[in-house]
């Protein structure tokens, strides 16, 4: 098998598709840590070494702040450990917190992994075969953001070198800031105006006419597809029939194991796991190929 | 550095102020046990009964009554709030309120709670089997008052 980056971008949009289905739709710790590792695996062996540890302090707050802000919100739960107000803070309330927590973390962390592997050009791609005016807008919105970002800086590179953020008052500081603000939205509102304007004389989404596509669907592709979908048919359906369930209130059960239940798992570690180890392959393959030159 | 200070400092604050209300559940079942003598006994009842199958749900007694009727002493002034707060500690039931704990909601007795069964559900309380136009916390029970908790799954119509 090659690469997930390498693979169709419909293949790749039906792995993280039922990837993300299976982490938003299931509440078995299990399923969830599975998840959230195979997210994180994945996301630290493709992404560049740069400041990561700010980001995982990040993340780290917003799992403290879900976990521990769910029990001072919901009293539900059989075993109080101790009472706010006359209010029950309870042992399954501040689990469930924590089970939120370990989803939120691994929908952000493959969501991280999709931003990084279905690129711009793939998102078009795919829905321009839908509707080639929802395509330009989801394209051009998705970059919205970094772009706004890299312009900041240019403006205000541009600004500081003509001296104007060198004075000490917060004032001043605060209208240049304002300015800057402003010029940035004028800027991307016309960019915005003119990519429209250049597409539509280009005679985009016209009738007939075709695009040049990179993507041809190989065979590696249909087997991907194929081990994709058994995989998460497994997992989807011992969801699905309550194979996983896990209730945390008003006291943490757990579904008696069950053999669909242990397949389930073992097939949704396989599917997680699987972009890590393409990857990890591969590193392998370069190295063992450059060492015999 | 300053920031960090700020940060710890704000944080410490609000860490007292949230948990100044805080009690472990040994505590919480002696502190507030009346030392006053007591001059009048009231009864409570808790039921359920208006949810329907209840056999499918483990924490739901089958037959409707959480708490059958039961005698307690209270000192005079008591709330009708006060009185679900004393039985709570006699009984071990979890009892979950909101909103002004001066003027509490009952969202959930023993983790039946309102909204579980409909949009329409909840629990009310009633008096002498009528129910009362202002909140647990400001009805002042009487000698002798019977005082009912009530799971409804639709506003008080399936009472009665």
């Amino acid at each position: 098998m090659i690469k997930l980056s390498e693979l169709h971008p419909i293949v790749a949009g039906v792995y993280f598709l039922s990837v993300l289905l299976t982490a938003m739709f299931s509440s078995h710790p299990a399923l969830l840590l599975t998840a959230l590792v195979g997210g994180m695996a994945f996301f630290f062996k493709t992404a560049p070494r740069t400041s990561h540890t700010k980001e995982l302090c990040f993340y780290f707050l917003l799992f403290l702040l879900v976990s521990l802000s769910n029990p001072l919100f919901s009293h539900r739960g059989v075993t109080p450990l101790f009472y706010l107000n006359n209010n029950p803070i309870t042992l399954e309330a501040f689990l469930c917190g924590i089970g939120l927590g370990v989803m939120i973390l691994a929908v952000i962390f493959w969501f991280k992994c999709l931003s990084a592997v279905m690129t711009e050009d793939k998102i078009l791609w795919i829905f321009a075969k839908i509707s080639p005016k929802l395509a330009l807008l989801l394209s051009s919105s998705l970059r919205f953001i970094p772009m706004l970002k890299t312009r900041s800086e240019k403006i205000r590179e541009a600004q500081k070198a003509l001296g104007s953020f060198s004075a000490d008052n917060w004032l001043t500081k605060l209208r240049l800031t304002l300015c800057v603000y402003s010029a940035l939205i004028t800027w991307a509102l016309e960019s915005a105006v003119e990519t429209g304007a250049s597409m539509k004389a280009r005679g985009y989404g016209l009738k007939g006419r075709t695009n040049y596509s990179l993507y041809r669907f190989r065979l590696a592709d249909a087997f991907a597809l194929a081990m994709i979908a058994v995989l998460s048919i497994v997992t989807l359906s011992a969801v699905a029939s309550g194979a996983l369930s896990f209730e945390y209130y008003p006291a943490v059960t757990i579904s008696a194991q069950s053999l669909h239940g242990t397949l389930a798992l073992i097939s949704f570690g396989a599917l997680c796991f699987l972009p890590f180890i393409l990857e990890v392959k591969e590193d392998l393959k370069w190295k063992f190929y450059r060492s015999r030159i | 550095m300053k920031k960090l200070t700020t940060l710890t400092l704000c944080f410490a604050v609000l860490t007292l102020m949230l948990f100044t209300g805080c009690q472990n559940p040994s505590e919480h079942t002696t502190t507030t046990t009346s030392t006053g003598e007591s001059s009048a006994t009231v009864t409570l009842t808790i039921r359920c009964d208006t949810i329907e199958n209840r056999e499918n749900y483990s924490h739901i007694p089958n037959d409707g009554v959480i708490l059958g009727a039961t005698e307690y002493a209270i000192e005079q002034g008591d709330s009708a709030y006060d009185l679900i707060c004393k039985a709570a500690e006699e009984e071990n039931l979890i009892v979950a309120t909101d909103g002004d704990p001066a003027s509490p909601y009952i969202t959930g007795i023993s983790n039946i709670f309102g909204g579980d069964f409909g949009e329409l559900s909840g629990w009310l309380f009633y008096v002498n089997g009528e129910s009362p136009s202002v909140g647990c916390a400001d009805y002042t029970l009487c000698d002798g008052d019977s005082v009912e908790w009530l799971y409804t799954c639709n506003m008080g119509e399936d009472l009665s």
